[in-house]
């Protein structure tokens, strides 16, 4: 006997169920990161108002994480606004931003990319398959493929360091000490004083991703970390 | 547009290449062909079952030959085999991973049974049952995995998604069309599936229709959405333009729409060649959507 239109449409759902459900019972890679009284969770704040563009911070990631020659896992930006004589040079320090509801952890499709309870999200080469679906999910930009490994990486607050109990390369290295870690969950750091006593943005608020990079003395009109970048094929 | 002029920043690199595009172009090729098997078993079993044959074998061929060039432009392929340990409920890819295999196996074990022929009719039946959500799901995916992306505002919206199932109807309809053109029994053939024909041409002016929609709100959407227009315009908007809307879209239904006014008046093989030359175009054109659509996303 053959199979009658409504036998075919009920069966068809039951197998879309079974095979969702099937598939779902996969888990996701996102946690739950501390709240307060529960453990540290890292931020940077950056005050632009200090920076002048020195790079060290860069030099420093650099050195610190063996980023390869062309690829960069932070850096500042220059802009410049307005017209001679009234002339300004912007710097905006961009680095990963740690996000609260980070895309990156939530698109990896192996687990390579996740997050620790304290906020930093870690990269893992070992996992990667480097299908690159972190690096375009990022807003930020701040994700690359390394041409070494063939594995996407990224800034992790150089968790080998905090775990250390030091400060990221970049922080210790700063001339200006426009850029403060630390613990967002206790009122009593720096980084939650400088929050609360001055008004502070984040690099596109309106994706939803919950930076933890707080910059002080932003400009608006130099806020885009993707703004004016070349593009460049990746072999 | 910012009133800042940016002095120094460092590069931005192009993650996914052509290889990325072969595989949405011949994965949504594949489940469009593999519905075209699943009707003509229904509807033209028994008159041309060479339709069936022919669709059924080109769908997990063409999702294959997707899956191959992805997994080339993968920095390890050799751990694929983590897309399941690893397996994220909130990651597209993890979803696509699954159902994509799952396809492909259904769809060579369905192509395998059309051997049986009447014997094999209700194992085919359960089998559609089983692998309608499945294609459909895949088919979607395609588009699904650029629409769920916030960071890139030509992807993140929903029109996105629909031009890829549509995408996949159009490349499937136009790939088992153009393999009838070869055929020997060619003439009798594409004559026996004049509705197809029809569907084709249904298909193409939705798309033009959702592209159109898709224009629209990036053109008249926030800042952003209106940037990476502009910005993917300046660099893929000719291939865009041009090829998929003018070579994939429009000169086929010019060529269709003349070939049915002229019909009576072409021979038979002039009618098979202007077929087989739209079912070309077509491919060219979608190949060419996918192709603008994903590098210049990636710019904004």
């Amino acid at each position: 006997m053959l199979i009658s239109r409504r036998s075919f449409f009920k069966a068809a759902v039951a197998v879309a169920t079974v095979a969702t459900g099937a598939a779902s019972t996969g888990c996701s890679h996102t946690v739950d990161t501390h709240k307060p009284g529960e453990g540290p969770r890292w931020g940077v704040v950056i005050d632009l108002r200090r920076c002048f563009g020195c790079h060290a911070c860069s030099v420093a990631c650099k050195a610190e994480q063996d980023v390869p020659l062309g690829s960069f896992k932070s850096w500042v930006a220059v802009s410049e606004k307005g017209t001679y004589p009234d002339v300004r040079r912007n710097f905006l320090r961009i680095m990963c931003n740690q996000c609260d509801q980070p895309p990156c952890v939530e698109g990896c499709p192996t687990g390579a990319t996740w997050q620790r309870k304290d906020g930093i999200v870690m990269q893992e080469e070992q996992t990667c398959i480097g299908c690159g679906y972190c690096i375009q999910a990022c807003p930020y930009g701040v994700k690359y493929k390394d041409p070494r490994t063939q594995t996407a990486q990224k800034c992790d607050f150089c968790a080998h360091r905090v775990d250390q109990g030091l400060a990221p390369a970049c922080i210790n290295s700063c001339n200006a000490q426009a850029l403060v870690f630390g613990d967002l969950n206790d009122p009593a750091s720096e980084v939650s004083k400088l929050i609360a006593s001055n008004p502070v943005q984040t690099l596109k608020p309106q994706a939803g991703t919950g930076p933890r990079v707080y910059y002080i003395g932003l400009d608006g009109d130099s806020a885009d970390p993707l703004a004016g970048r070349p593009v460049v094929d990746h072999v | 547009m910012s009133d800042a002029t940016i002095v120094y920043t460092v590069p931005q690199m192009l993650v996914w290449d052509w290889r990325v595009t072969a595989d949405l172009f011949l994965g949504g090729t594949g489940v469009g062909a593999f519905f075209v098997a699943l009707y003509a078993d229904h509807r033209f079993r028994d008159r041309h079952p060479e339709v069936t044959r022919l669709a059924a074998w080109a769908a997990p061929l063409c999702i294959i030959g997707g899956v191959i060039l992805l997994m080339a432009k993968l920095g390890h392929p050799e751990r694929i085999w983590m897309t399941v340990e690893g397996f994220s409920a909130t990651a597209p890819l993890s979803w696509g991973s699954f159902f994509q295999a799952l396809l492909i196996g259904l769809a060579l074990v369905y192509a395998i049974a059309l051997r049986g022929g009447e014997d094999t009719r209700r194992t085919r039946q359960w089998l559609a049952v089983a692998s309608v959500p499945v294609a459909l799901f895949v088919g979607g995916y395609h588009g699904f995995l650029l629409s769920a992306m916030r960071a890139h505002a030509l992807w993140n919206t929903g029109a996105a998604t629909v031009a890829a199932v549509l995408a996949f109807v159009i490349t499937g309809l136009a790939l088992v069309t153009l393999l009838l053109c070869m055929h020997p029994r060619r003439r009798d053939l594409l004559d026996g599936i004049r509705e197809i024909r029809w569907l084709l041409g249904a298909a193409l002016l939705a798309q033009i229709g959702t592209l159109f929609v898709w224009w629209v709100s990036l053109e008249w959407g926030l800042a952003p959405a209106r940037d990476a227009l502009a910005t993917a315009n300046a660099s893929w908007g000719t291939t865009f333009w041009i090829g998929a809307i003018g070579v994939g879209l429009v000169l086929p239904l010019l060529l269709g729409g003349a070939g049915i006014l002229a019909e009576r008046r072409l021979s038979q093989r002039a009618r098979v060649a202007l077929i087989a030359v739209s079912s070309l175009l077509i491919l060219v054109g979608g190949y060419m959507f996918r192709h603008s659509v994903l590098m210049g996303g990636q710019l904004a």
